[in-house]
Order: C-alpha cells, then sequence, then structure tokens
C-alpha cells in the first residue's frame, strides 16, 4: 500500500489550507475517476462536502481484480462484487457518460438478471462509452438495452454475442466498435455496422464465424479483423488502415474463388495509407489479384505487411501487382512461410525487370522467418538492386541460414549506399 | 493543427497575457495545444494578445513548458521523462493552480496527467491520512459519522 511517504516533502500542502475541496466539481470528478473505485467511495467520509462526491462520477469501472476475489471465485464473492455494482448504480446521481465491466471470471451473465437492470439504467443516463469484459465463450447475449443507449459513442464488448432488437434505429453517433472473442452465427455484426453511419473503427478480435459476415461502411477508417471465419465481405472503400488475419480449421485449404472477397476489396481501396494481410488473408486475396485487375494507383499507401509464401506463383504474382500499384510505398514488412501445397516457383523473382522502378521510394524492408528459399533470395536480390532509397533491410532467419548464405547476402548488390542489411 | 508558416517566414505566433500582465509570445503550433486558445485562433480573435485572466505569468510560463515540449512531439519514453519530472512539485498549490489551468485552457494531456498526480496522492490512504495530505477539515459530528457508515456499509465490508 503506497503511503506516501516515501515522497518525504514532495506536494507540501499549504498551511491550513483546503485547495483539493473547492476544486471545480469537472476536476474532481476527473481525480476520482483516476481512483479504483473503492477508494472512491472512501471519500465519503472525508468532510461533509465530499460526502457525495462519489455518486456523481461520470466514469464508474469495476474491475473484478479490485476486489480481492480470490483465485477461486466463489458463489459469495460474486454475490459481493454484484453488489457493490448494484449499490453504486441504485445510489449515483447523475449522468453516466463512461461505464466499465471487467469481470472475465465472474458469472456475471448467467443467473440474476443484474446485466439487464444497469444496462437499462445507463441507456437512461445518457451513457457515451461501454466496454463489458466477461468470461469467453460462454456467449451470453447483451440485454436489448445496449441497443437504446442512443449517446453511445463507443462500444468494447469481449465474450459477449447481441442481436440486434427488431425497432432498431442506429447507433447514430457511435465512432468506434470493438468485439473480442466473438462468435457469430448470423451476420449481426454487418447489420451493426450497416446501422452506425458514422462508424470510423472496427475491430473484431478473435472472431469465430459460422455465417456468412457482410460488412459495407462508407465513413470507416480503421478496419481489423481477425479470426476464423468461413465468409468475409468486405466493402470499406475509405479505410486508411486496414490489419486482416485470417485463420482456418486446420486441414482446410483455401480454394480459388474462396468465399472471400479479398482482392475485389484490395481493388476498392481509395484511400489505403497502410494494409496488414496475414493468416490465410493475402493467399485468398492472391486468386484474384492478377495483372491489371487492380484498377488504380494506390497513391497514400505506404507501408505493406504480409504473410506470403514468396515461392507460390499465385502469391509472388499478386505480390508484384500490388507493389507495382503502391508508388509511394515506404515500408514493406513479410512473414515468409512456406504453404507447400502449390507448385513452387523458384524463378518469377528472377524474372522480373530489376530496373522498373518498383520500389522507388523504399526505406525499410523487414524479412521474418528467412529461410533462403530460391524464391527468398530472388526477391530480395530484386529488392536491393532497385531500391535507391532503402535505409534498413532487416533479416530474420531464426538461425537457419548457414554462415555460406548469411555471406552471400551480405554480398549482394545494392542499389542505395546507405542500405543496411541487419541479420537478426 | 496548426497553419504553419511558410520556410522562409517567421511562423505565426500568438501573444498570451497572464492575469498580471506578463506577455509571452507563443508559436500558434504550441499554443493551439491549448483548446481554448485553438478556438480563439479560429475565430479570429487574438489580435493584440489573448488576454488569460485566470492564470498567473508563473503558471502560464509553466505551462508553456509543457506546451513547448509536447508539440515538438518528441519519442514516448522522452516525454513521459519529462511529464514524470513537470509533477515532480514541492508544493501543492502550484500543481493545483497547474490542474486549474489545465482545465480553463482545455489541454487534455496536462489536465490528464495533473488529475493523475493528484489521485496519486489519494490512492492507498485511509481517510484521517488524506484529510492529513490536503488540510480537509473534519466537520462531520460522530452521530453524522456514524449515519454515513451505515448507509454505506455495503462499501466498506471487507
Amino acid at each position: 500500500m503506497d503511503r506516501g511517504g516515501s515522497q518525504k516533502k514532495r506536494h507540501k500542502a499549504v498551511a491550513n489550507v483546503d485547495i483539493i475541496s473547492n476544486l471545480p466539481d469537472v476536476i474532481k470528478d476527473k481525480i476520482l475517476c483516476c481512483l479504483p473505485i473503492k477508494e472512491v467511495l472512501g471519500t465519503c467520509l472525508l468532510s461533509r462536502k465530499w460526502r457525495y462526491t462519489w455518486a456523481s462520477m461520470t466514469e464508474l469501472t469495476f474491475r473484478e481484480d479490485d476486489f480481492d476475489l480470490g483465485s477461486s471465485i466463489e458463489e459469495g464473492e460474486t454475490k459481493k462484487f454484484v453488489n457493490f455494482i448494484n449499490m453504486v448504480l441504485s445510489l449515483h446521481n447523475g449522468p453516466i457518460l463512461k461505464f466499465e465491466l471487467n469481470a472475465r471470471r465472474v458469472h456475471l451473465l448467467s443467473a440474476g438478471g443484474h446485466i439487464h437492470r444497469w444496462m437499462l439504467m445507463l441507456s437512461r443516463n445518457g451513457v457515451k462509452e461501454i466496454q463489458i469484459r466477461t468470461k469467453i465463450w460462454r456467449n451470453h447475449k447483451i440485454p436489448s438495452s445496449f441497443f437504446s443507449c442512443e449517446e453511445l459513442e463507443y462500444a468494447c464488448l469481449q465474450g459477449c454475442i447481441f442481436q440486434l432488437p427488431p425497432l432498431f434505429t442506429g447507433f447514430k453517433r457511435i465512432h468506434t466498435l470493438h468485439f473480442i472473442d466473438f462468435c457469430a452465427t448470423e451476420n449481426n455484426i454487418g447489420e451493426l455496422v450497416a446501422s452506425s453511419p458514422n462508424l470510423e473503427k472496427l475491430i473484431l478480435s478473435r472472431l469465430l464465424s459460422f455465417a456468412d459476415i457482410s460488412i459495407h461502411s462508407t465513413k470507416l477508417k480503421i478496419l481489423r479483423v481477425d479470426g476464423m471465419f468461413k465468409h468475409l465481405s468486405l466493402v470499406t472503400p475509405h479505410v486508411s488502415s486496414a490489419v486482416i488475419n485470417l485463420q482456418v480449421n486446420t486441414g482446410y485449404v483455401p480454394r480459388a474463388g474462396c468465399n472471400f472477397n479479398l482482392s475485389q476489396f484490395i481493388g476498392s481501396l481509395l484511400d489505403i495509407e497502410n494494409i496488414s494481410l496475414l493468416g490465410h488473408a493475402f493467399e485468398c486475396a492472391a486468386h484474384g489479384i492478377l495483372p491489371g485487375k487492380l484498377p488504380r494507383l494506390l497513391n497514400r499507401l505506404t507501408e505493406i505487411t504480409l504473410e506470403i509464401d514468396l515461392g507460390n506463383m499465385k502469391e509472388a504474382n499478386a505480390a508484384h501487382c500490388l507493389f507495382q500499384v503502391a508508388p509511394n510505398l515506404r515500408r514493406v514488412e513479410l512473414q515468409l512461410i512456406y504453404r507447400g501445397y502449390a507448385a513452387p516457383t523458384s524463378n518469377f523473382w528472377d524474372s522480373i525487370d530489376h530496373q522498373a522502378g518498383l520500389f522507388n521510394n523504399l526505406d525499410t524492408v523487414v524479412l521474418s522467418n528467412f529461410a533462403g528459399s530460391c524464391a527468398e533470395s530472388g526477391f530480395l536480390k530484386l529488392l536491393l538492386e532497385d531500391a535507391p532509397v532503402l535505409r534498413i533491410a532487416q533479416i530474420k532467419d531464426n538461425n537457419k541460414l548457414d554462415k555460406e548464405s548469411l555471406k552471400r547476402l551480405l554480398k549482394m548488390r545494392r542499389a542505395s549506399k546507405d542500405a543496411e542489411v541487419i541479420l537478426l | 493543427m496548426a497553419s504553419a508558416g511558410s520556410g522562409d517566414e517567421k511562423a505565426a505566433t500568438v501573444t498570451l497575457i497572464s492575469s498580471d500582465n506578463e506577455h509571452f509570445e507563443v508559436p500558434e503550433a504550441v499554443a493551439t495545444l491549448s483548446q481554448t486558445i485553438r478556438h480563439m485562433i479560429e475565430d479570429g480573435c487574438t489580435d493584440g494578445g489573448v488576454p488569460l485572466p485566470n492564470v498567473t505569468g508563473r503558471i502560464l510560463a509553466k505551462v508553456l513548458e509543457y506546451c513547448n515540449k509536447h508539440a515538438a512531439a518528441s519519442d514516448k519514453d522522452e516525454l513521459e521523462k519529462f511529464d514524470k519530472a513537470f509533477v515532480d512539485i514541492d508544493d501543492q498549490a502550484t500543481l493545483f493552480d497547474l490542474v486549474m489551468a489545465a482545465n480553463y485552457l482545455d489541454i487534455r494531456g496536462m489536465l490528464d496527467l495533473t488529475c493523475q498526480t493528484i489521485a496519486d496522492m489519494i490512492k492507498g490512504k485511509s481517510v484521517e491520512e488524506i484529510r492529513e495530505t490536503f488540510n480537509i477539515k473534519n466537520d462531520f459530528t460522530p452521530e453524522e459519522e456514524a449515519e454515513i457508515r451505515r448507509e454505506n456499509q455495503w462499501a466498506f465490508d471487507d
């Protein structure tokens, strides 16, 4: 327990003057919001002025970790935590702008209907930000009163599922939606996005979907999707930053024309500045990225990150097409992988014109899991010879390369005199 | 974002006038860390200087120290170090003056920093210790105090 004694004479008070109690309410509120809620409650005993200051806090954060619930959560402990929240909410006086509930171990969403009452109260109090993190894969349904929170601007839900109520008119003000450990059996995410006209940021982490998910949004700026899904259609032409990490069940191999419109997605991007395609995302996209298929130059694109098999003909071709439409590319990161089942092509990169000006603005390249295969070495050779302003080439080989190969790498001809090849 | 002057001209500045009539000429890019001043610049009412009747010269100088550092947007670790030293102040009164100034001038980062610092002075302390730290006078009668403890018993049970 920090007793403050170690601070010696720091923050010495002016003799007999109590400044803190006379600060404007908005500042006192901000200070209290920086404290764990139990300590905030303690302030009711300070003086008459402070008796009900806690009750008008605009942000309420309930974390099970702040309550010594012990390592094995028992029924009684859960009751205490729930009761505390019940009390605070019922005695609370004034708007609640932010509500955060961190209860990953406690069975909060199961019995008792507590969360329904809490959500109803929040919807009546103009809440702007809601964060609920619960036990994962419980698939508890978010109460429908969540959708009556008309002032909602930011929502982060972990471990919950939801269903849009029939008369839902949309979240007019919401700018960020963040779903974690989310299991979808229908396109409710897509419907929610469609009813959120001002949505700018959409993050889906560890999504598990058996449904056909379709995300359409013209205002969306930042998109992050990772997880396992069987079908994903993205129409978000104005995103400036996109990270897509597509995992698949073992044994399932994405085939041509697989259920993802990733190649059209990339082709439709107008304002993209950085893009990451990980897992099987680029492999899928590659089926549709062919010479001439990417309709326009992506002038704002400065960073590309790909998980890619450079020896796979389709992927190599697609990568080449992508580089060709990104004249202002400054950073490339490739997480190299050998997928093992496609016809390898060792000479693709050697056959490309090395003076084509492909990497005119490239400043940094990072290659991870470099195994020194023909394709990978061929690509590196091309890049070094064609990048006139390259500064750093970072190659992470996990100690796979022998001394001879490493020497050969370092000896490769470079177009940029300042280029530094770093082996890790 | 402030409108930066073109390369060969001097960057646009704004004059801030403290409550005790000290004048500070500050680049717009620095002054606009204050949303209050930013709106004034956008509304074009900064001719002849911006009077800040709620901030003394001494405090304004410190505020500008913060704004200068943060406007230069150096790296995160450096800023963290600076922030830590910035609030390592000897007397509480200055800390409170800074939090009031940050609120009045609407400088988000500085407001968060100073409020967190004050919160850290409360954290982990008993009621009596908090009173002592901030000179809060206990004006409850014993009956009142007993009533509060009953009213909020659910919060104190541990």
